[in-house]
């Protein structure tokens, strides 16, 4: 077995049959974070080639500091962040409303839900709230992180989460009613 | 307040396997073999290379022979040279003095002062980089011996201009960072075809996004810089995009694919009028261009139609039966065809206003 060091060397030389059996050990992994991301799944694995481009071109920036893994998951998360960003407009655009108040917040519940029924729901989440719900609940960025990252206020990262709970509670109580 | 964690459990080892293509797709972007051959093109060193070359090239066939056919193909601007012979020249060419440029710049004005400069055209090609279209005369494969290389460059410029006006050159405008590539000049070795087809030219509406594909080959280089199968893009005005394909035998063939971009959301509707017979607002009317069909209805809040249109230009002026109808918010709903032929629906509000 190969050691994670070794293997990072091994990309960084252009190790072929490294960059490979790093690929294999990753590729799934980080596709269960694209598609939190898109509804899609070929725009998900485009955010994850792309990703995959941009962490073997530059695994010599990796100074072997902190986690490998979550090196390479803040690649894909941004190059998904990117890859939405640049499909936007493709979509009917994105709904960051500014509001004032701030609720507590609330407790999800989905007890014996499957993690691919969770999926379609982030998934069917509207554009803006999807994001910020990856973003702060999964991913676990601040709001202020957040904030920068879409490049709108810490209040709007809040408010959007807010919506996002409140979305996910409806669907996730529908479901429990309709059980 | 503190993080809830737990979708981030359900979520912590969710996984979901990639389709191969991923794979072969990054092999692509990342495989120094592959991103080496088109680089090449955009090298400084290969342009002035290539540049020299053929100035050496012009300088000795004009000194040796004076020949006019060299003459009259370089004012026609069909450069035509050996691609691989300038690819492994490249670094014999490079050793040569500088100084070597300016006589032959020189030497160039000299015997073609009538016409227009043709050193102005010198110039612009190691300047603008003009890329010598592989000729199919001539293999890809020849390898000339260091001190036959001006009579053997000669020989098939010479070639070349026999066969006539077949080439095109290609010019990199490096700045702009388009690529204007000729519409369909494939190059293809000889007794080879190229199986390669690109994906059409197409319409769309601003923002909205375009997938351009290529049918066939195995590397590809888009005017983008972008190295997969297909691109989207979504370019605000009408840009052509184009892409050199290289199949599994190296055969290359560049596509040009245009995008055209059309301002699709054409269509204004006022959310308020006032029709009080001062001139000023005194009819509802949505204001469109390039509107190929139209129908709109206007509904009250007890769902009477009040209004309906097929003309654009016919405007509602606030009335229903001969009436003036009460103030208040009334529903329109508009079905339109735009100038791409693509059919929208707009329902919305509009208040009456006295």
């Amino acid at each position: 077995m190969i050691s994670e060091i070794d293997l990072i060397n091994g990309c960084k030389k252009g190790d072929k049959k490294a960059q490979k059996t790093l690929y294999d050990k990753y590729a799934a992994k980080m596709l269960g974070v694209c598609i939190r991301y898109f509804r899609d799944i070929e725009e998900a694995e485009d955010a994850l080639q792309e990703g995959f481009i941009k962490i073997f071109n530059n695994i010599d920036k990796f100074r072997n500091e902190g986690s490998f893994e979550g090196w390479i998951r803040r690649i894909i998360v941004n190059t998904s962040l990117n890859c939405y960003k640049s499909n936007l407009k493709h979509y009917y655009g994105t709904d960051y409303e500014e509001i004032e108040e701030f609720i507590e917040d609330e407790k999800l519940k989905f007890d014996n839900l499957s993690v691919e029924f969770l999926l379609k729901v982030i998934q069917d989440l509207p554009e803006g709230y999807r994001l910020v719900f990856n973003l702060y609940e999964i991913e676990g960025y601040s709001h202020k992180e957040i904030a920068e990252m879409l490049g709108v206020s810490v209040n709007t990262s809040k408010s959007q989460l807010m919506k996002a709970k409140r979305s996910l509670q409806k669907v996730l109580v529908k479901k429990e009613n309709f059980i | 307040m503190e993080k809830e964690n737990s979708f981030r459990e359900v979520f912590k080892d969710f996984e979901r396997n990639p389709s191969d293509k991923v794979w072969a797709n990054i092999e692509k972007g990342i495989n120094p073999d592959f991103v080496q051959k088109p680089s090449l093109f955009k090298t400084a060193k290969f342009w002035i290379g290539s540049g020299l070359i053929i100035g050496i090239a012009v300088f000795v066939s004009i000194s040796l022979s004076s020949n006019k056919q060299i003459k009259s193909a370089f004012q026609s601007n069909n450069i035509l040279a050996e691609k691989s012979i300038v690819i492994q020249e490249n670094k014999i060419i490079e050793s040569e003095k500088p100084s070597n440029i300016l006589t032959q710049q020189k030497e160039v004005k000299i015997t073609d002062n009538k016409k227009e400069s043709s050193q102005a055209k010198f110039e612009n090609i190691t300047k603008n980089s003009i890329i010598p279209q592989v000729n199919p005369s001539t293999s890809d494969n020849v390898i000339i011996p260091k001190e036959e290389k001006t009579a053997e460059s000669i020989k098939i410029i010479q070639n070349a201009i026999n066969q006539g006006n077949n080439s095109k050159s290609v010019v990199i405008n490096e700045n702009k960072n388009i690529f204007n590539l000729p519409q369909s000049n494939p190059i293809i070795k000889k007794n080879n075809v190229v199986n390669i087809t690109f994906s059409e030219s197409q319409n769309i509406c601003k923002g909205d996004k375009a997938k351009l594909y290529v049918n066939g080959g195995v590397n590809y280089l888009w005017s983008t810089g972008e190295r997969t199968q297909y691109i989207i893009v979504n370019p605000l005005e009408s840009t052509d995009f184009s892409v050199i394909a290289t199949d599994e035998n190296g055969n290359q063939k560049t596509g040009l694919i245009s995008v055209n971009v059309s301002n699709c959301e054409t269509l204004f509707v006022p959310n308020a009028f006032t029709p009080n017979g001062d001139g000023q607002h005194d009819e509802f009317k949505a204001i469109g261009t390039g509107i190929q069909k139209f129908e709109m209805i206007i509904v009250s809040r007890t769902g009477q139609i009040v209004f309906s249109s097929n003309n654009i230009e016919k405007g509602w002026d606030g009335s229903f039966r001969g009436n003036p109808v009460e103030m208040g918010t009334y529903v329109y709903s508009i079905k339109y065809i735009d100038e791409l032929n693509k059919p929208h629906t707009m329902n919305g509000h509009v208040s009456v206003i006295r």
